[in-house]
């Protein structure tokens, strides 16, 4: 009865040990290996030399996720600072296009769905921007937006993805040095 | 303690085992079970092997995970098990002028084939996804061939709104993305 106790202790401990590292790595684990001040990329996302980690990982956070040929994701869920993103803070984004077609960044929640907010300003665009004389940008993150060129995020914690659709091939060269807009938080209530 | 553990290493060494053994196989597992999950619920409405056409993603939007409100989405949830020959025809006579990019992800989540408008002929969309077995079945025909390493999978198309008062014109044309069965012609 005894053994059989101690066999069924480490079966149980084990299994819940496995689980828990595979929670810790794929579920909890960052969006890639490269970084590129507050933002991450992989240049194998959505290719089949990913390995087992990374393609569990593109499943949580980012499944149908194209290849590094047709868009490249980055995802920033600290500032510049290394804080992480807070709903109760607002954030200023400034940068210049980056090397694409085409380029979005949209906000996420924890639950990596769209943030309800009133407004439901999820995302600025290429498009949609308002850029200054010398061509830079300012966006702003705040918890409820109202202009174009903001982000509502709501109260809680959230992610920003940066899209590039076609990038360059600088980008993919070398995604850790293309210039990238910085998150720099403006302050908090 | 030095006597508890003498007593009980082998049960420690089996433990650690498993767990490595259930961390691998959880690793694994995910991205078939999230997958198989997306697929169902693409296919609740639809049934596989038909395309629908998403209205545009808000915070409701939940089948999946961080969708890009920029783009129009029209996903085609594939079985190959459940067509005639093992084949299914993907189509877009017209789409719309702006971005787009027609994709092919298999039940591992791999993306196996991207296209998109600059790289179309003529901006439409033509081909066949075939399963392994169903290569003899569509050796005469003409349009190029995708060969998918599982048979079930994702065709997914995403269109790019540039230029919010083009909305409806570009919701309208991306609607002529279609897959179906593939039935040789004779």
């Amino acid at each position: 009865m005894r053994l059989f106790l101690k066999c069924l202790a480490a079966l149980i401990a084990g299994t819940a040990l496995g689980l828990f590292v595979t929670w810790l790595t794929v579920v909890r684990g960052t969006s890639g290996d490269v970084v590129n001040g507050p933002w991450r990329t992989s240049l194998l996302t959505g290719s089949a030399q990913g390995g087992d980690m990374l393609r569990a990982s593109v499943a949580l956070h980012g499944l149908l996720a194209l290849n590094r040929s047709e868009t490249i994701y980055y995802t920033a869920s600290t500032d510049s600072a290394g804080d992480a993103l807070d709903g109760r803070c607002t954030y200023r984004v400034t940068g210049r296009d980056p090397p694409a077609r085409w380029w979005s960044i949209t906000a996420y929640g924890a639950d990596d769905y769209l943030i309800a907010t009133p407004s439901e300003f999820y995302a600025v665009s290429k498009n949609s921007i308002v850029r200054r004389a010398d061509g830079s940008f300012i966006v702003t993150v705040l918890r409820d937006a109202g202009a174009v060129d903001q982000i509502a995020v709501g109260d809680g914690r959230f992610s920003l993805t940066l899209r590039l659709y076609n990038p360059a091939p600088s980008v993919a060269a070398d995604p850790a040095h293309v210039a990238l807009p910085t998150i720099e938080k403006a302050g908090c209530t | 303690m030095m006597a508890w553990l003498k007593r009980n290493w082998p049960f420690m060494v089996g433990g650690l085992v498993i767990a490595v053994l259930v961390h691998v196989a959880s690793v694994l597992a995910i991205p078939r079970l999230v997958m198989w999950r997306a697929t169902g619920l693409m296919a609740r409405n639809t049934g596989f092997n038909t395309m629908s056409h998403a209205v545009r993603a808000t915070w409701q939007s939940r089948t999946i995970v961080r969708p890009s409100p920029d783009l129009l989405y029209s996903s085609c949830p594939y079985d190959l098990d459940k067509t005639p020959g093992g084949v299914l025809h993907v189509h877009a006579s017209t789409m719309p002028h702006t971005y787009w990019s027609v994709s092919v992800f298999d039940a591992d989540t791999d993306n196996i084939y991207v296209l998109n408008d600059s790289q179309a002929k003529n901006g439409s969309v033509d081909f066949l996804l075939v399963g392994s077995e169903s290569d003899a079945v569509t050796g005469r025909s003409n349009l190029p061939q995708i060969w998918s390493p599982t048979w079930r999978g994702v065709v997914l198309f995403r269109t790019l709104i540039d230029d919010e008062a083009r909305f409806a014109e570009i919701d309208a044309a991306r609607k002529h993305a279609a897959c179906e069965p593939y039935v040789p012609q004779r």
